[in-house]
């Protein structure tokens, strides 16, 4: 049985990469001429996904018949290249933490797939499309999987090639494939990081100890304090990256540019959730030094809090929905930072759900208003589209944290863990951010689905989407509101199945705390979020016209102008050095040398080529002025 | 004689050389365009089959050269004929022999007139590469080193661009300049080694630290030049932009890597003690050329002198690893000479596929054209992920043991971490230029709207393109039998090093103090 589960493993990132290829062959070929039908292309692109989530569930059943301390199962799959002491394998390895981010992957990713070929019927690119989607499938497994950072950062890499390749996806517009630039250049910024980190872990302790995890794991204790400090540094700057926290969130909110099912998977279910990821993987390092930790969990509440001030002045459905994914993936990072890895996990997988459910209902709204963006000019639509309100109300109550939705127990579970870990002020950032998550989230459901329509011509065609696109939804909202039953805490009698789950994994340091101390924090947190709720009903509920933004406001409308200092600091300079270099450094002072080399000798020419001239009356003056002068030497000689 | 094992059977090696000199003699009879393509494929490629034999008959285990031929040449100068291969030197004859008759089909349409001399200009050059990376006495080294110059001056100064005379002259003087002093070190050598041209027995030797050095920058110049390193390396884009596209992929994919085979040929084994000295500054000298590349590269509008830029930066990578002298980096040097071989050998071809149906390298002139090529532009943005080292890509590879080449540091040389963060700057600006010329030449707006009527490629262009793909992968995931195979020898170069860097280095601490 377990040696089922090993061949699984190399084969559930391997179907979707096959699926890819053939499509992507299929397309190229016969793109210029009749495009084969898209059922053809629908049928082979859901294979991949859906036989791989199939095998995930399987490994995820054998894992759980092994007993707890041997809940690990390696495949390597080959040699990747040795030389010397650096020996790369592609080795896949499902232990309790990557089993459970490999089940929500390929559920969601499966169900996002399907959704798909409703919204993207339309595509005259569909296979293209589809082809990236199942490499970005693939590539998200390899992340996954992975036994050790070389193989993560394989896939980490590839995610980010396909998460470029769908932001540019609507490529006659110029500034979509410009976000594409955007997001893969502030991607690599990160990467730069993660080989860092990798570089120094590996001449640190993975050279002469083996590369992978559990190798890792075992000699982490090898590694010198201030040198595992910066390791956990490193490798935070990679996540900042991919995860889109402070500073390098920018790339995100314009990575809403791609298809909306791309939103969903890549920008709110699974890519942009690595960064947590990697840091729960590397628990085994964060746990050694508090300090690095204490940083992570800093710049991921900042984060939630900056993006939520944005999210609130936004007026493009999607845009809040892209804020309020860098705030929720702020709370992960405050989880993994507070070493409740658990908790950070936790949080990542109901929000794969809830998140994913909203951008798809957002989704068939803008399939519904042919392509309007703006929910100034939507409103009034729950009656025309009653199952995308419903489904999308379940999942704003999941991000608004509204107990009994998933995402209350996890957002709760990560600022308890704060607070009793004694991050007294990151709980209390926590609980505002929680007030305006449930604000802006409501904002954006009234002025959507209330009130009265704004666009009567858009909002009389309006109908709701096929079922192809509803059925995923449904099943989404579904998981959006018991997913978080998962992990029903001990306070209620729960069992808290996940961090049980998660504790082979993960070195999680369990605060302990009186049952009081737990209510309060959950009481901190509901009153948030019934506050929230309630500014927004006022607010919103009857309908309003779009606002005219200024003071604050109008600055946090304008992102505090992040993007146009980083083009000031940053891009400019870029290019105006490349320009400088190659305008004036190369040719003058570089290629100087070489250009006065060939002056002299050009001078040197010239100077002689006077008496050259080709005239044999010169030359007999040449000869008489060298005999007189010879024969006067001889004569002076010879006195 | 001791370093080689010779062939007694079949001399494959002086087969390989002289087939392609011997064809040219028919097209020196039958001046027929058509018949001149054919025939040169024919010949380019039987030495591309024939050279497959190398690989089959290698011997891993051994750090000899093998397949070795010993002729006396020259009696009275003691110059003799002699080649041999080893494990630096044979992945790039393969790499040789298997980009000529690749570079014959993308010349195929694109050179319209003296087509019979174009070809014989290929097939002189071929021998003269050869020759240079197998040959064992410096005189048949250095007269092949030189040869290669003519015809590659011919092919830019004759099927070039506009500015071809100002290029191929630049290209020529400037290249020449540079082994002048070459040949000094070299006529030094052969004083001092008994009147012997041998180079076996030229390396290790020990020479005292002050003529090590000068040998040292004798080689070095020549070499810097030829990689180019920079501050070496204005005559490359000049070369390139104007180069045929079959010159512009020998000259990316082959002529490159000599330089940096010199360093591993000569300057290691012949001059050790000074390489350890110099070495910093050879190192500074690749970082710089990994950011100025990059940089220049970020700033340009022609195709072709974005990529001539980004081979400065790849080439400051190979000359990294190199000159950090520990396993992986030389390894990953060697790996990602072969690499850069195929890969800018691969997007140059694209630039020339573009160049012929619109005339021009102009960025700008061939925004989206990807909407109407799609074919093309697969191939284009493999190559060009390829080029910023995508994981599973073959320069990943190359450039992931580099760095961590970079990385390791050890007693002697404590300065390597600050090497390794200074160079990985580098792979962000890899991305931003190629991202930024997908961008343009893939995507693009509709800037050039009356693009409908381009052609995708033909099966010609995709049977050129389809190997330099299958290498991309192969290497990119599987490298390992191309590491085997040069494991043995840079394991006894790195050993022999490290035995004999100290000798010279000694005493030259007692003078220096």
């Amino acid at each position: 049985m377990e040696h089922t589960a090993q061949f699984y493993l190399g084969l559930i990132p391997l179907m979707p990469l096959i699926g890819a290829v053939v499509i992507g062959l299929m397309h190229v070929m016969t793109c210029r001429g009749d495009r084969l039908p898209n059922k053809l292309y629908a049928v082979l692109a859901c294979v991949g996904p859906v036989v791989s989530c199939i095998m995930a569930f399987q490994v995820f059943a054998i894992l759980r018949t092994l007993p707890v301390e041997h809940r690990i199962l390696v495949h390597n799959a080959f040699t990747w290249f040795s030389v010397g002491e650096l020996k790369i394998s592609m080795g896949f390895m499902a232990d309790p933490l990557s089993a459970l981010m490999l089940l929500f992957v390929t559920f969601i990713g499966s169900l996002i797939h399907v959704y798909s070929i409703g919204y993207m019927a339309d595509d005259k690119t569909f296979a293209k499309f589809f082809a990236y989607m199942n490499l970005f499938l693939g590539s998200m497994l390899i992340l996954v999987l992975g036994d050790g950072p070389v193989v993560m950062f394989v896939g980490w890499e590839g995610v980010g090639l396909c998460s470029y390749l769908l932001i540019s996806y609507y490529n006659e517009d110029q500034s979509n494939v410009l976000a594409g630039n955007k997001a893969f250049i502030v991607n690599r910024i990160g990467d730069l990081g993660f080989v860092l980190g990798m570089a120094f872990l590996f001449w640190g302790i993975g050279a002469n100890n083996g590369f992978d995890y559990v190798s890792l794991r075992a000699n982490a204790h090898l590694l010198p304090p201030a040198m595992t400090l910066v390791v956990c540094l490193l490798l935070f700057v990679g996540a900042t990256g991919k995860s889109a926290q402070i500073p390098l969130y920018v790339w995100l909110p314009d990575a809403m540019a791609g298809p909306t099912p791309v939103s969903a998977l890549i920008h709110a279910a699974t890519m942009v959730t690595a960064g947590v990821y990697m840091v729960a993987r590397f628990s085994f390092l964060y746990a050694h030094v508090p300090a690095a930790g204490e940083i992570v969990a800093w710049v991921g509440i900042l984060t939630a809090l900056l993006s939520a001030i944005y999210g609130m002045f936004q007026d493009d459905i999607k845009k809040v929905l892209a804020y309020s994914t860098v705030s929720q993936l702020g709370y992960m990072f405050a989880g993994v930072g507070v070493a409740a890895y658990s908790a950070g996990i936790f949080h990542v997988f109901t929000h794969a759900f809830f998140k994913a459910l909203l951008f798809l209902g957002a989704g068939s709204v803008i399939y519904a208003m042919h392509h309007e963006q703006n929910i100034w000019k939507m409103g009034g639509l729950k009656k025309k589209l009653p199952i995308t309100y419903l489904t999308m109300l379940v999942g704003a109550l999941a991000l608004s944290g509204c107990p009994p939705f998933s995402g209350f127990f996890s957002k709760d579970e990560i600022l308890f863990s704060a607070y009793a870990n004694g991050f007294k002020g990151i709980w209390m950032i926590g609980v505002l951010v929680a007030g305006m998550t449930a604000y802006y989230t409501f904002r954006m459901i009234f002025v959507v689905f209330w009130g009265e329509p704004k666009n009567k011509s858009a909002y009389d065609h309006a109908h709701e989407p096929p079922a192809v696109m509803t059925v995923p939804l449904i099943i989404l909202a579904v998981g959006a509101l018991l997913a978080g039953f998962l992990n029903f805490p001990a306070l209620f009698g729960g069992h808290q199945l996940v961090s049980q789950w998660l504790a082979p994994s993960v070195l999680d340091h369990h605060p302990h705390a009186e049952a009081a101390t737990e209510w309060m924090a959950m009481g901190a947190s509901v009153a948030a979020f019934i506050i929230g709720i309630s500014i927004a009903f006022v607010k919103f509920a009857k309908g309003v016209e779009m606002p005219v933004f200024s003071g604050f406001a109008k600055f946090a409308y304008h992102k505090f102008y992040v993007d146009e200092l980083y083009d000031f600091l940053l891009v400019q300079p870029y290019k105006t050095i490349g320009a400088m270099i190659w305008e004036h450094f190369d040719p003058d002072v570089t290629d100087g040398p070489r250009k006065a080399t060939a002056f002299l000798y050009g001078m040197a020419g010239s100077a002689f080529k006077v008496i050259q001239t080709g005239y044999v009356r010169m030359y007999a003056i040449y000869m008489v002025i060298g005999l007189s002068l010879i024969s006067l030497l001889i004569s002076q000689t010879l006195n | 004689m001791d370093q080689l094992l010779l062939n007694p059977g079949f001399p494959l090696l002086s087969t390989l050389i002289f087939l392609p000199l011997a064809g040219v003699i028919p097209l020196l009879i039958v001046k027929n365009d058509s018949f001149s393509r054919y025939w040169t494929l024919a010949v380019t490629t039987v030495v591309a089959v024939l050279s497959l034999l190398l690989i089959t008959g290698f011997d891993k285990t051994t750090v000899k050269f093998q397949f070795a031929e010993y002729h006396s040449w020259v009696q009275s100068l003691n110059i003799q004929y002699v080649v041999g291969v080893d494990g630096i030197s044979i992945l790039l004859v393969i790499l040789t022999t298997l980009i000529m008759p690749l570079c014959v089909l993308a010349s195929w349409s694109y050179i319209k007139t003296r087509i019979p001399t174009f070809m014989i200009c290929l097939l002189i050059m071929e021998t003269a590469m050869l020759g240079v990376f197998v040959a064992l006495d410096f005189v048949l080294f250095y007269i092949l080193w030189e040869a290669m110059l003519i015809p590659m001056y011919l092919l830019i100064g004759i099927w070039g661009g506009p500015r071809k005379i100002y290029a191929s002259v630049k290209f020529f003087l400037y290249t020449l300049a540079g082994s002048i002093l070459m040949l000094v070190g070299i006529i030094w050598l052969y004083m001092a080694n008994h009147y012997s041209f041998f180079i076996p027995d030229m390396m290790w030797v020990d020479y005292s630290f002050n003529h090590q050095i000068l040998l040292f920058l004798a080689f070095f110049l020549a070499f810097a030049i030829k990689v180019p390193m920079f501050p070496f390396h204005t005559w490359l884009p000049a070369a390139h932009v104007e180069a045929p596209t079959a010159g512009s992929v020998i000259l990316a994919s082959i002529l490159l890597k000599m330089g940096t085979y010199g360093f591993l040929r000569f300057a290691l084994p012949i001059t050790p003690a000074a390489t350890v000295y110099l070495m910093p500054y050879v190192l500074w000298l690749s970082i710089a050329g990994i950011i100025y590349g990059g940089f220049t590269a970020l700033a340009q509008q022609d195709m072709k002198k974005l990529i001539a830029y980004s081979s400065v930066g790849h080439m400051g990578f190979v000359t990294l690893g190199i000159f950090v002298l520990n396993i992986q980096g030389m390894e990953g040097s060697i790996l990602q000479m072969i690499n850069h071989g195929v890969t800018t050998g691969a997007l140059f071809l694209c630039v020339g596929m573009i160049y012929e149906r619109t005339h021009s390298r102009e960025l700008s002139s061939a925004t989206g054209v990807g909407k109407f090529m799609p074919v093309y532009v697969t191939f284009l943005a493999f190559f060009s992920l390829s080029s910023f080292g995508f994981p599973g890509t073959n320069s990943f590879v190359g450039e992931f043991l580099i760095l961590a080449g970079a990385f390791k540091t050890n007693i002697l040389f404590k300065h390597n971490i600050a090497l390794g963060l200074a160079a990985i700057p580098g792979a962000v600006l890899a991305a931003a230029y190629m991202l930024r010329m997908l961008q343009k030449i893939v995507w693009g707006g509709t800037a050039n709207p009356d693009q409908s009527w381009l052609t995708d490629l033909n099966i010609r262009e995709i049977a050129t393109l389809a190997p330099f793909l299958f290498f991309v992968f192969w290497i990119g995931l599987g490298p390992q039998p191309f590491i085997n195979l040069m494991h043995s020898s840079v394991v006894n170069l790195l050993d022999q090093f490290h035995a004999h860097q100290g000798h010279a280095l000694a005493a030259a601490e007692l003078i220096l103090r």
